[in-house]
């Protein structure tokens, strides 16, 4: 994926200015900043979600596999669908069954020929989530009877069922505990193996922990983008070691 | 901007004393090693003296790593540390080496003025490595570097004047002149890999 010359506005406000990223396949690519950089902002403006809000104005391009997604003759539901979305707060459908919070996805988009195939996948995107033991004994109840930790990883179950090509994760362990939020970014690693990962996060150790590459936002500019190793241990911006070392939050 | 004042600072303020403290401590372990002031018996309690901090400071750099997780800067300058801390003791440990040595010359007839020179140019380079890096000053770190070269070549000069005196001194003598240069070589080398961590603490260059 790469993003080229990016802007966003919020009515009068320039949020994000310039952005111009590279994201190779099958990494973690974190993307960190302090609250209000313009980091959530810069992650739904990579499937057009940015669209639902009407004071946001966009421009640039943001390329998948070459094709700018922001070009007009390119459905917005054919790029939905190129990405999968995690959330901060676990968001699953709370009472359909865990089974058809999986499968209402590959339902509605006719991805199954039967009713064996959509068992299949289901049980597959479960798997894949790490969430497969723990619920294979009653998939018929309701998803809000399950833990934060299981929800979130329902909600990846939901979004990989739809085979996308990159996976969004917005905060996505910033309402888990340390258990849960390790799962997650276990599952993480395990994902990375099929899929482009992307996450925002506001904590840099959990940047440091998960990712390949990072990309240090600040006031709306892209600070310093590099490998996380590099960027953890010798970062070239002042401002990414102040940010990285505490000193601004 | 406001800078956000953390509770690591105060971790790694004690660090850099204690490091300085080391510092100071070898110097005068150094100087007493050179003097006939101290005995053998009192560098070698210096050194340990430096072996215990070094212990000291190990333990309180693993401590920051586990409380803090500490990133770039703050990570260079802990990994450092440890490292300083070690060469600090090895310093000791050498000084402590050459005292000996020094006691079991023999008193008479044993011209020790070869060593001057390279005495003064390592217990420079120990002084400014030291220096350079409670400063973090990275030109003084860089000085230091260059002048491993005039040490090696001070060394090799003394080696061969002394396989050029071979059978016309006292071996006792000869023995002593050559381990003390060999100690002296090696505590210019800890102190190449003292600037060699300041530059790596300032800059995140090997």
């Amino acid at each position: 994926m790469e993003i080229c010359d990016l802007n966003v506005w919020y009515g009068g406000n320039h949020v994000l200015k310039n952005i111009n990223l590279k994201i190779p396949k099958n990494v973690i690519f974190a993307i960190m900043g302090p609250s209000g950089c313009g980091k959530s902002t810069l992650l739904r403006a990579m499937n057009r979600l940015l669209e639902l809000n009407p004071t946001a104005k966009v421009s640039g391009q943001v390329m998948v596999d070459g094709i700018n997604i922001y070009s007009d003759k390119i459905d917005v539901t054919w790029v939905r669908r190129q990405f999968g979305m995690v959330f901060q707060i676990p968001n699953p459908f709370p009472h359909l069954s865990i089974y058809d919070n999986v499968a209402i996805g590959p339902k509605l988009n006719g991805l199954t020929k039967s009713k064996s195939e959509l068992d299949q996948l289901v049980r597959w995107a479960l798997e894949k989530a790490y969430l497969w033991d723990e619920v294979k004994d009653d998939l018929r109840r309701p998803a809000a009877a399950l833990s934060g930790g299981q929800q979130q990883r329902l909600c990846i179950a939901r979004a990989i069922a739809l085979k996308p090509r990159i996976i969004l994760m917005d905060e996505p362990t910033a309402n888990l505990d340390p258990v849960a939020a390790m799962k997650i970014e276990e599952l993480m690693l395990e994902l990375k193996e099929d899929y482009t990962i992307v996450i925002v996060t506001h904590n840099p150790q959990q940047a440091a922990r998960v990712s390949d590459y990072v990309a240090f936002l600040y006031l709306g500019e892209l600070v310093e983008v590099g490998e996380t190793s590099q960027v953890f241990t010798r970062p070239i911006n002042k401002l990414t070691e102040k940010y990285v070392v505490g000193r601004i939050g | 901007m406001r800078e956000i004042s953390r509770p690591l600072d105060q971790g790694l303020m004690k660090l850099r004393n204690m490091i300085n403290d080391m510092r100071i401590l070898v110097r005068k372990t150094l100087e007493s090693a050179y003097s006939d002031k101290a005995t053998a018996k009192r560098v070698r309690e210096m050194s340990n003296e430096l072996l215990f901090l070094m212990d000291e400071v190990s333990d309180f750099a693993v401590q920051l790593m586990a409380r803090y997780q500490p990133v770039a800067t703050d990570l260079r300058e802990i990994k450092s540390a440890i490292q300083v801390a070690y060469d600090f003791s090895r310093i000791g440990r050498y000084a402590a080496n050459i005292s000996e040595t020094y006691s079991m010359m023999p008193g008479e007839g044993c011209d020790t003025s070869m060593l001057q020179d390279m005495f003064r140019i390592v217990f420079e380079m120990v002084d400014e490595a030291g220096r350079a890096y409670v400063e973090k000053d990275l030109a003084l770190a860089e000085k230091v570097r260059r002048r491993d070269d005039e040490v090696d070549g001070l060394y090799a000069e003394c080696i061969k004047q002394l396989i050029q005196m071979g059978g016309k001194i006292d071996i006792k003598c000869l023995l002593s002149l050559a381990l003390t240069l060999r100690y002296l070589e090696r505590i210019a080398d800890h102190a190449v890999y003292i600037a060699d961590s300041t530059i790596y603490t300032i800059t995140g260059r090997k």
